[in-house]
């Protein structure tokens, strides 16, 4: 009844892409798109969505579904950080083109057909959180990775310390400042 | 500003420690230990100023751009079940300019309301949208018949809604498609439009956008004006209004594939971009009304740019050319509402409504009426004039090309990179279903052969009686869960009921009921223990497949059928989309006293014992009110006994009540809504019936009750040949699906009296009896007919069909008298009742026709109509009903039912 659980081609595409294959990237993005509407419409779905449990829970499912169930965990930490860094890269990526398209101008008609209708800003603030935390890692670069694997990656605070290799009570001590920092970053940059 | 790693250092440890201190005392501790450097000071203080503060964007960037992932997507991605605030999303209505609309179920208020979701890029603009919510709330103050009546305006998580008055009609762009009105028709609409506008002006607020697809017409003919105030918010994002190509390019994008659409209607100043009055509104109508009356669009072109110019600088094709039957004060009225020049237009909407109220007078047969409004039980009122000149309109040859052509043609290649670009996560999404499939391989041929499979009643094999309910109610349970895998069909729980106390030999029933493979099973219980076998049966070699020996507690009695079906697909081999995966994976658990209630309920529906079923299953319900098959279950007993026991309208409410909650619990389930479906064709609301079972059919396709009720509903609906396509599909998928129903009524009605025959099952029950007998009759073949009429009276008298039946027998045999007193008596009884599915009642109107009692004829004709059996193509050609030919009511009835029937057909083919 479930899907073949020989050996996935996804656990081969995040190897590849982590070991600097650009072109595995293009065979995992639609992939994370799909986890992304799966994920978005669960979360409608539910009266009172609760945000950090669907961020989470739902992100880890989605990564699990992707990977070898006989990964090690070790390894699957490995795999969450590399997913972190993925759907990061994805998003502001996709946030970049929206901002393209927008800057385009133009008639931006598409056909009723085809008439998925993404909203101009639809990724409002992550290019400006991107950038935040680009500066973020010149200034620390552990805090922004802590804040990657945590945010993007859904991963707990155990194992984001796993993955950084360092203990928890870090984790939640650096993520306090990591989170002001920033916030006062967007803010200012907005101001 | 970077800071070196010591200051980094530094700067860090203070803000730890100043944590540590209560928040009181900390600028006094930054103070002190800040000693004069006021820059640490204001960083620190900057900092603990957002520490501990939320927010979203750096909480869950991934969660907030999946938010937008799933709203962007727009109507793909919120599907029936979903619940948006107290709102249930029951189906899917259409896509506006403003975004998705959908059939709601306000859990609250337990009513039903049409949901628009707003387009994401539209709720963006916080300013825009509360100035939409301002007119929004204004318009719906008017609170006028004629315009939608707007409930709530809301927002839950990212997403902007509005909850309005649900109208069940097409929209005036549906019921033009393609061809005009008759005048009575048009002049009705444009007066009700009018006074809308009226009402609206009166309070300071201008629809600027009315068009053919913001009016909707209610089944009573009541017209609803929607969309107040909507046009305003997009214009806000227009940045440089002033030239055609700038309004084009700054139309928002969810305007898509409408944009034109609404330039149509536009006045000169609107499209100009100027500041619009009431008068823009005046002008637009005068377009819509032409649209009505020619069945052309005052102004097209191929690009938005064409259609502005036409309206700046053309003349629309005199009416006097297009419909030369148009009076003259009418083509005065669109020609003075349409003027470029506004000073030269009406000047108030209430000048326009007392032309058009004249224009009504002078042209309606029921001189100074015209439809009022607010009255929802009035009689529909319909243009009894002939509509030939309409009908027989050329259109012009440019006129109305497809959307396709339309909407490519006018595409930037811009416009059409960003086109594919956005369509990418459509592309995704189909690429990794393939990716998904490509992990699992079919083996050759495999996916090619599809099985049937027939589940025979499990036998109870230690002399308990109080488990017999089991035997039955397990493999129905199987039958449920393996309902939604596409690559095997499963012979419906209906036509195993006949094995229920034999032992099946596999072979003889994989004949009977022509299935490849066969399960049978067995239990035991002893103590707390279950052992079920079960075994799966190719019968052409007669090979078992798999044999399965299954030990459950009794209190886990769900975990039976996941596992049972999970072997199946096994043992079949089965390949499976992740969504028939994702269906089949266990159930969510259930109570077990729950569990045990509903299987016992579900044993006695089939033994025909309602009131029994009734009340296990709302025991059930009970005590786990979460499972959707018990809801389902009890939905079909409260319709059964509403219909067959005279339980009444409020049988009908609790059974609704009861499918809508199945629904919600599990919008895949094919069950509650096929049941649910049934109920509302027989009730009267054949238009609700349809998108359900369509919905359904989309993740069912091969369902056949799904298609079987589907042929129904077209058939009340008078779509014959789409009626005897779904159900000669439905038989195709299983030969026996409802074999003991009025089978394949729409051929009788089409004339195709020997298919009808052949489609009846092989018994000789009453109700069968009767239908063949009717079929002998139509073919003129009255002594067999009536001694099938005989013999079904004779076994049971008080069933209807059995007593029209008799009526044409004892006509045939010249007992007019007899006849008459038992089709009198028995219309009566209904009418008592009131819950008579329209087409028996058409069926007592045939008989009346033929004892040529014509007013009971006509009135019951009437009834069937009124109660949704408005199948024009049968009235038409019924030679039953000959005899009422001449009378000028039934001329009457004719068209009220042709008019539901083209209104039907506009909405859903």
């Amino acid at each position: 009844m479930e899907i073949s659980p020989s050996s996935s081609p996804m656990t081969q595409l995040l190897r590849q892409w982590s070991g600097g294959d650009k072109s595995a990237l293009d065979k995992l993005t639609p992939v994370v798109y799909d986890q992304l509407h799966r994920l978005a419409s669960r979360c409608l779905r539910s009266e009172r969505p609760n945000h950090s449990l669907c961020a989470t829970a739902l992100i880890h499912e989605a990564y699990l579904r992707l990977i070898d169930a006989d990964v090690a965990w070790q390894d699957r930490i490995h795999f969450f950080a590399v997913s972190a860094r993925l759907m990061r890269r994805i998003l502001v990526d996709h946030a970049k083109k929206n901002g393209r398209e927008k800057r385009g101008g133009g008639a931006e008609v598409i056909p009723l057909d085809e008439a998925i209708v993404v909203g101009p800003d639809s990724t409002a603030g992550l290019l400006e959180l991107d950038t935040a935390l680009e500066r973020l890692a010149t200034q620390d670069h552990r805090k922004s990775e802590i804040v990657e694997l945590l945010c993007f990656g859904g991963l707990t605070y155990d194992e984001t310390a796993a993955a950084l290799k360092i203990s928890p009570a870090t984790v939640h001590r650096e993520i306090k400042l990591a989170k002001a920092w920033l916030h006062r970053e967007l803010i200012r940059g907005a101001a | 500003m970077l800071h070196s790693p010591q200051r980094w250092k530094q700067i860090e440890n203070l803000f730890h420690e100043s944590l540590a201190v209560p928040a009181e005392s900390r600028a006094g501790f930054l103070v002190e230990r800040c000693a004069g450097d006021a820059e640490l000071r204001a960083e620190i203080e900057t900092l603990l100023e957002f520490e501990g503060v939320p927010m979203d964007l750096i909480e869950q960037p991934v969660i907030n751009a999946a938010h937008d992932f799933a709203t962007a997507s727009a109507g793909q991605r919120i599907s029936p079940g979903d619940v948006i605030g107290h709102y249930k999303i029951l189906s899917f209505i259409g896509a506006g300019g403003m975004g998705q609309v959908y059939l709601a179920q306000d859990a609250m208020l337990d009513r039903m309301v049409a949901l628009k979701v707003l387009a994401p890029a539209l709720a963006n603009d916080d300013r825009g949208l509360r100035r939409f919510e301002k007119e929004a709330r204004a318009a719906s103050a008017l609170n006028h018949p004629n315009i939608l009546t707007i409930y709530e305006f809301g927002q839950v998580n990212r997403l902007h809604f509005i909850a309005s008055e649900y109208v069940d009609g097409p929209t005036l762009r549906q019921m033009l498609a393609g061809h005009g009105l008759s005048l009575e028709t048009a002049i009705d609409i444009a007066l009700q439009i009018a006074r809308a506008l009226e009402a609206a002006h009166a309070s300071g607020i201008v629809h600027r956008d009315i068009k053919p697809e913001n009016i909707m017409v209610r089944g009573d003919r009541l017209v609803k004006v929607l969309d107040f105030g909507i046009v305003k918010l997009i214009e806000s994002q227009s940045q440089q209004p002033g030239n055609p190509a700038a309004l084009a390019a700054s139309v928002s994008i969810s305007q898509v594939g409408l944009v034109i659409g609404s330039a149509r209607y536009m006045s000169p100043e609107q499209a100009r971009g100027l500041e619009v009055d009431p008068r823009s509104d005046i002008f637009s109508l005068g377009a819509v009304l032409y649209e009505m009356i020619a069945g052309k669009a005052a102004f097209d072109g191929a690009t938005i740019s064409d259609v502005i110019a036409e309206i700046l600088k053309g003349t629309p094709e005199s009416l006097s050319e297009i419909a030369p039957d148009t009076p003259a004060e009418v083509q005065e009225i669109i020609g003075k509402a349409m003027s470029k020049d506004r000073e030269s237009r009406y000047q108030t909407v209430k000048e326009m409504l007392g032309d058009l109220q004249l224009a009504s007078s002078a042209n309606s047969p029921q001189a100074g009426h015209s439809s009022a409004t607010g009255d929802g039980n009035m009689r529909p009122r319909l243009a009894t004039r002939p509509t030939a000149r309409n009908a027989g309109t050329p259109l012009a040859a440019n006129a109305k090309p497809g959307p396709s052509g339309v909407r490519f043609g006018w595409l930037s290649t811009k416009a059409r990179l960003f086109a594919i670009s956005v369509a990418l996560a459509v592309l995704a999404i189909a690429w990794v279903v393939l990716f998904l499939r490509s992990r699992n391989p079919a083996p050759p041929g495999a996916q090619a052969h599809s099985h049937t499979l027939a589940i025979l009643p499990f036998r109870n094999l230690r002399q308990d009686p109080s488990l017999d309910y089991l035997g039955f109610s397990l493999s129905d349970a199987v039958i449920t869960k393996l309902g939604s895998v596409g690559s095997l069909t499963v012979r419906p729980s209906s036509s195993i009921e006949r094995y229920r106390n034999q032992d099946g030999d596999p072979r003889k029933v994989g004949d009977e009921l022509d299935a490849d493979t066969v399960l049978t099973g067995a239990f035991i219980r002893d103590g707390d223990d279950l052992r079920i076998t079960t075994q799966l049966i190719d019968v052409k070699p007669n090979r078992i497949l798999w044999r399965d020996s299954i030990d459950v507690k009794f209190d886990k009695l769900l975990t039976v059928q996941d596992r049972v079906s999970q072997e199946i697909v096994k043992g079949l081999k089965l390949n499976l989309t992740p969504a028939e995966v994702e269906t089949l994976s266990p159930e969510k658990p259930v109570d077990q006293e729950a569990y045990e209630d509903y299987l016992r309920g579900i044993d006695l529906y089939s033994m025909n014992d309602f009131g029994a079923a009734i009340a296990m299953l709302e025991k059930s319900a009970s005590i786990d009110p979460n499972y959707a098959l018990t809801w389902a279950h009890l939905g079909k007993a409260y319709t059964t006994s509403a219909t067959l026991r005279m339980g009444g309208r409020e049988e009908y409410d609790k059974a609704q009540a009861a499918y809508l909650k199945a629904i919600a619990l599990n919008p895949k389930l094919p069950e509650p809504r096929i049941y649910m479906a049934n109920m509302l064709t027989d009730t009267g609301r054949v238009e609700q019936a349809v998108p359900l079972l369509r919905t359904a059919l989309e993740t069912s396709p091969n369902n056949a009750e799904l298609h079987w009720e589907l042929g129904y509903a077209y058939r009340f609906a008078g779509m014959l040949p789409e009626s005897v396509a779904e159900c000669e599909k439905a038989r195709q998928i299983d030969p026996d699906v409802k074999i003991n129903s009025s089978a394949m009524n729409s051929y009788l009605y089409l004339g195709e009296y020997d298919k009808f025959l052949k489609s009846l099952p092989e018994n000789d029950s009453a109700f069968i009896l009767f239908y063949r007998g009717f079929g002998e009759y139509y073919l003129h073949h009255t002594d067999q007919a009536v001694r099938d009429f005989d013999r079904a009276y004779a076994m049971e008298p008080s069933l209807l069909p059995a007593r029209v039946g008799k009526a044409l027998s004892d006509l045939s045999a010249g007992r007019k008298a007899d006849a008459n007193e038992l089709l009198h008596r028995t219309w009566d009884e209904m009418e008592d009742r009131g819950v008579s599915d329209a087409e028996s009642m058409y069926k007592v109107a045939q008989a009346f026709a033929v004892a040529g009692d014509k007013q009971a004829a006509l009135h019951s004709l009437s009834h069937a109509i009124d109660g949704g059996f408005f199948c024009y193509s049968c009235f038409a050609t019924d030679p039953l009903l000959s005899s009422l030919r001449s009378e000028p009511e039934f001329q009457r009835l004719k068209d009220i039912a042709r008019h539901r029937q083209d209104e039907f057909k506009s909405r859903f083919f």
